[in-house]
């Protein structure tokens, strides 16, 4: 075999360098297990599980602290500045509670996450997803003194809405944290490129005068959010429907997809009417005022009448493992924790206006003016009973006939929108279009083979199925869809386009 | 027969030792667990559901487009009379869509990257260094932000572009980039280094004589170019390109940020993201496994190309001087007011990502304010800071078994002639072309079906260990690889003289074959772990499992999608790109200037 090439003859060396990479595998290795299983286990090591009827200061003695869990639809910066302020409080001593720990998730997975047995408090997210969980059983009522207590500072109702869920036991499920109103927010240095007036009402909204910068300048003025992704506008939608009836709702609902882009999430828009990629978003309350801070272009609108007010509920869920700690908090959020809505940069509406009277609150002159021009709105009657019946079948059907084939309804509406502002047709011609257009679709119901109409009554008949059978689901978008894309190919062929 | 099969029985049992067996095995059941049997019932769950109503759904399949692809309108903005053009592409449905984007940009990043090789490979001029370097810049992933950048420089509004034709130049025109044609504009950008690169490495291989023969034939010019030089670069060449088209197909990015949900990749991104109450649509498995048929097609095309045993082939030469000519004074002109230009506008967005991090604003076109808090903020925030420690975690422990699993199945593939190697070496070279999607997919079913409720629920547990599990399976090619060609630089001899001399498998593994290869596995496994931290697909959509929270799971770059969509957050998104910008020049040096290794540009 010969000699070996000199370069190979330093075995010390070599045998050093092996044993070298194999010290670092084996480090790697085991420093990436030992983390691996911190960061899998670290979800309830510290506390033994207390049991929930003794009623004993600090969950079963003060040996060891109690950490809770809060899942939320929050921002971060809230739950991180909630921290930061309630482990510091009177409460937390009391209950002995050494942390909280926060996670953000998609309401989607706040079930499967409620019933792991992970969670302790839910927190936000809007009355929706919190009326979704009461009446699938993941809430517990409010049982410690101190929670109740605090439960009381919180007005029953503001402006005819009800801030509590009291479940047929006369106990209460959740308390509103905090109040939103419903609205858009306008860019006016974009309205003023566009040439746009601003916005009151949501019907304004749905003008073909919003629509102009599609023709003019190939772009859409107006940003919604798709409802299947977002409470706040699920809520807006059904604001509308309420306000102008089932017929006429649909009309400004469509004719809004029309002259929008269809964000994502509600936080999508808020940040496109700031950047300017559109003119007016439609937004919960605290998004616009945040707008406002950080784009002075932009305002936030409440249209009169046509709004309500929203209580965002905080909640003990059912199977907590620390129910008196998590009520601790609950009631610390809506007493002495109602100081971070006024944060600067979280800008939210307090449920409990005693907030207003402590000496951070004197600061907040102008969020107070807020909170009571929202109570002075002229709020419009809203009943959630009614929205609650189709809430899915309504998200859903938006989705399929407005979002996803969105591009064929612009294609029609920018065709007939040309003609219209060209006068090659009159306004009634035009407003006959329009009815054509925005009227609930024909379509055949996959379970029966009927041809029906999308009515409010078979909105709320289908309601049921539409959430337990997925097959059913899957069937009846895949009908809307089909039935809108015809609609609005039929008529931008009948507009030669 | 019957001695010829004793006499293969009996070599077989030659290499069959227990660990060459134990190194066989391991990366094969693991690769078999954590990519195959993810995949089978990504497949397995689609064939529960017709395709046919995805394929007669036109939002996924249409033969007729929507939408004008340029718009041209005369009217006044901003009290001018002005052009505007925009470009935004038309829509054939979702999938047609995804593949014809695919090709647009194979094709456009092929153009730029073969004129960007040739130049580079031909000619000497004063400057080249600095062009090469930026002619890389956009492989440094920093993901979401680079497209971003693309963004803001293409709006028609306040666009850097036409702020700079209307505002600056004072012409009547706006000029802008947005939807469908946003979305090819920002994975040319990015992705023509792929080609340019792969292509330059074959011509500078290129044996002169053969051009030289050309010439003293009389060909010359672009005939010389055509007929001789470009297919000699052919294997470059089909190798860059068909990893363009399979990172465009996967390609998520660059469709979030546009907002343009008319991809494939966009799809199954946003079903996954609305997976309620832990179902995901089937439709996405669906979808998921066309994309992953398609990526698999074109990675079986180019399979000669990226296959281990092949690669080492490929990688061979350069022992002559290769031909290098002066450039006359016209072509330098060209360079510097042509090439010069356009490279540095394709790396204006790694450069864009580097301004946005240290500005206070950019709203308008220009960015105002010099600030150190954006970057500082990855250190105070602590959903940042354990976005960090989180991928840091991950990639390390990813990085452990990869240098198991490379090494093990690096070697077998080399040494062990038994049947079956061939198999194990596109196992181990196939993560390269599944898209991140895919995989995603299939292990939210097979961890959230088999593994219900235990440990390793990703919705119980949060997703740490399928994360390590999908990096460690994705990043292996690059030390596979490295290893790989190590390998085949040591003869085989020196590892029978250590059989001969009686020592076994293993310390002849330990004390003769690592050291050796020392250097090619450092420098395969430092790519592997950059290209750990900056990984996006996976991340994403399994990294959000968990949620969010101060003690959460997930990685930068599922924080960065995250904070690009709130009030501030693209400054922060665009400190951690500055983060993984560092962290991938610090592994560019080491592996080219301390050990000497060529390092594999690959990866998304």
């Amino acid at each position: 075999m010969g000699a070996p090439p000199s370069n190979y003859t330093m075995r010390p060396v070599n045998r050093a360098i092996s044993s070298v990479v194999l010290i670092l595998i084996i480090v790697i290795g085991v420093i990436a297990g030992v983390s691996i299983y911190m960061l899998i286990s670290q979800k309830p090591p510290t506390q033994q599980p207390s049991k929930p009827s003794q009623p004993s200061a600090g969950e079963g003695g003060a040996a060891k602290g109690v950490v809770i869990s809060i899942i939320s639809r929050h921002p971060t910066d809230i739950l991180v500045k909630a921290r930061e302020m309630f482990l510091k409080s009177e409460l937390a001593r009391k209950y002995n509670i050494t942390d909280i720990k926060t996670i953000v998730i998609p309401p989607g997975l706040w079930e499967r996450y409620i019933t792991s047995g992970q969670a302790d408090v839910a927190w936000g997210g809007g009355p929706t997803l919190f009326d979704f969980l009461y009446t699938r059983g993941l809430l517990a009522p409010l049982t410690l003194p101190e929670a109740l207590e605090a439960a009381a500072q919180v007005p029953d109702e503001i402006a005819g809405v009800p801030m509590k869920r009291v479940g047929e036991d006369g106990k209460i499920y959740w308390v509103a944290a905090a109040i939103s109103s419903f609205g858009f927010t306008v860019n006016h240095e974009r309205l003023r490129d566009y040439n746009l007036t601003v916005p009151h009402s949501w019907r304004d909204l749905a003008s073909p005068e919003l629509g102009r910068p599609l023709i003019v300048y190939g772009e859409a003025a107006l940003g919604i959010a798709d409802p299947t992704q977002s409470t706040s506008n699920t809520r807006m939608y059904e604001i509308i429907l309420q306000r102008y009836g089932w017929r006429d709702g649909w009309k400004i609902l469509t004719l809004m997809a029309a002259n929008a882009v269809v964000y994502s999430a509600s936080g999508d828009v808020r940040d496109a009417v700031i950047r300017g990629d559109i003119a007016v978003g439609i937004t919960i309350d605290f998004y616009g005022y945040t707008a406002m801070m950080v784009n002075p272009s932009c305002e936030y609108i409440i249209p009169k009448g046509e709004s309500i007010v929203n209580g965002d509920p905080i909640a003990l869920v059912n199977g907590s493992k620390h129910p008196e700690a998590a009520q601790a908090f609950i009631a610390w959020v809506l007493t002495e924790g109602q100081k971070v809505w006024l944060d600067p940069e979280i800008n939210r509406l307090p449920a409990n206006p005693s907030v207003f009277d402590t000496p951070e609150g004197r600061n907040r002159s102008d969020l107070r003016k807020a909170y009571e021009l929202t109570l002075k709105t002229r709020a419009m009657k809203f009943n959630d009973t009614l929205a609650l019946l189709y809430e899915q079948v309504m998200q859903w059907y938006f989705r399929a006939t407005l979002v996803e084939v969105n591009d064929y309804l612009k294609a029609a509406w920018k065709a007939l929108l040309a003609k219209y502002f060209s006068g090659a047709i009159s306004s009634e011609e035009f407003n006959k279009y329009v009815e054509e257009l925005t009227a609930p679709l024909n379509f055949t119901d996959p379970s029966t083979g009927e041809e029906v109409t999308f009515t409010e009554d078979y909105a709320i008949s289908i309601c049921q199925k539409f959430v337990s059978d997925a097959s059913f689901r899957d069937a009846l978008i895949t009908a809307w869809k089909k039935a809108a894309i015809g609609k609005y190919e039929r008529m931008l062929e009948e507009l030669g386009g | 027969m019957g001695g010829s099969a004793a006499s293969k029985l009996r070599k077989l049992s030659f290499y069959l030792d227990p660990v060459l067996i134990a190194q066989l095995l391991l990366p094969t059941t693991i690769l078999f667990l954590f990519l195959v049997a993810p995949l089978l019932l990504v497949a397995y769950v689609a064939g529960q559901y017709s395709i046919f109503d995805v394929l007669s759904d036109p939002t996924y399949f249409s033969l007729r487009p929507r939408g004008q692809p340029v718009l041209i309108l005369r009217t006044s903005f901003r009290g001018r009379e002005v052009t505007i053009i925009k470009v935004v592409g038309v829509s054939f449905g979702a999938v047609i869509n995804s593949l014809i984007n695919a090709v647009i940009v194979t094709a456009g990043a092929t153009v730029l990257g073969v004129a960007v090789a040739f130049v580079f490979a031909r000619y000497e001029f004063p400057g080249k260094t600095v062009l090469r370097i930026l002619a890389t810049m956009p492989l440094l992933l920093t993901p979401f932000i680079n497209v971003f950048v693309i963004r803001k420089l293409f709006d028609w509004r306040d666009g850097i572009i036409s702020w700079f034709v209307c505002d600056v130049l004072g012409l009547p025109l706006r000029l802008g980039v947005d939807s469908i044609a946003g979305v090819a504009v920002a994975q040319i950008m990015t992705f023509f280094p792929l080609v340019y690169l792969n292509v330059y490495s074959s011509m500078v291989n290129i044996d002169p004589s053969l051009e030289e023969q050309a010439e003293n034939l009389g060909a010359k010019g672009f005939r010389l170019f055509r007929t001789v030089t470009l297919p000699l670069s052919l294997p470059g060449l089909a190798a860059g390109s068909a990893l363009v088209f399979i990172f465009s197909l996967e390609d998520v990015a660059a469709p979030i940020v546009f907002n343009e949900k008319r991809f494939i990749s966009y799809q199954v991104f946003s079903k996954f993201i609305e997976a309620t109450t832990g179902q995901l649509s089937p439709v996405a498995a669906i979808l998921a496994l066309i994309l992953l048929l398609l990526a698999l097609t074109i990675f079986a095309s180019i399979r000669r190309y990226v296959m281990l045993r092949q690669y080492a082939m490929l990688s061979r030469g350069g022992r002559w001087k290769p031909r290098m000519r002066k450039l006359s004074a016209k072509g330098l002109l060209a360079i510097y007011l042509v090439l010069a230009p356009l490279l540095v506008f394709l790396a204006f967005p790694q450069l864009g990502v580097i301004i946005y991090a240290f500005s206070e604003r950019w709203t308008g076109p220009l960015p105002q304010g010099f600030t150190l808090k954006n970057l500082w903020s990855i250190v105070e925030d602590p959903l940042v800071s354990r976005a960090v420690i989180n991928s840091l975690t991950y990639s390390l422990s990813a990085l452990a078994l990869i240098i198991l699993l490379g090494i093990s199945a690096s070697y077998v593939i080399a040494r062990a002639r038994v049947p079956g190697v061939d198999l194990l070496d596109l196992l181990v070279t196939s993560p390269v072309a599944i898209p991140g999607l895919v995989i995603a997919v299939g292990y939210f079913y097979f961890f959230t079906t088999f593994f219900r409720g235990t440990p390793l629920d990703p919705i119980v547990s949060g997703p740490s260990l399928l994360l390590v599990l999908a990096y460690s399976v994705r990043r292996l090619p690059f030390t596979a690889r490295a290893v790989f060609a190590g390998l085949q630089q040591v003869h085989i001899a020196l590892e029978e003289a250590s059989l001969n001399l009686g020592a076994g498998r293993l310390r002849t593994l330990v004390n003769i074959v690592i050291p050796l290869i020392s250097l090619n596995l450092l420098s395969g496994a430092l790519v592997s772990f950059v290209y750990c931290m900056s990984e996006t697909s996976t991340s994403i959509t399994l990294g959000g499992l968990g949620g969010v929270g101060e003690s959460h799971q997930a990685p930068i770059t599922f924080i960065m999608l995250d904070y690009l969509n709130r009030v501030g957050g693209p400054h922060i998104v665009a400190s951690l790109g500055v983060l993984l910008i560092s962290l991938q020049l610090l592994v560019i040096t080491l592996v080219n200037v301390v050990f000497k290794q060529r390092y594999a540009y690959v990866g998304v």
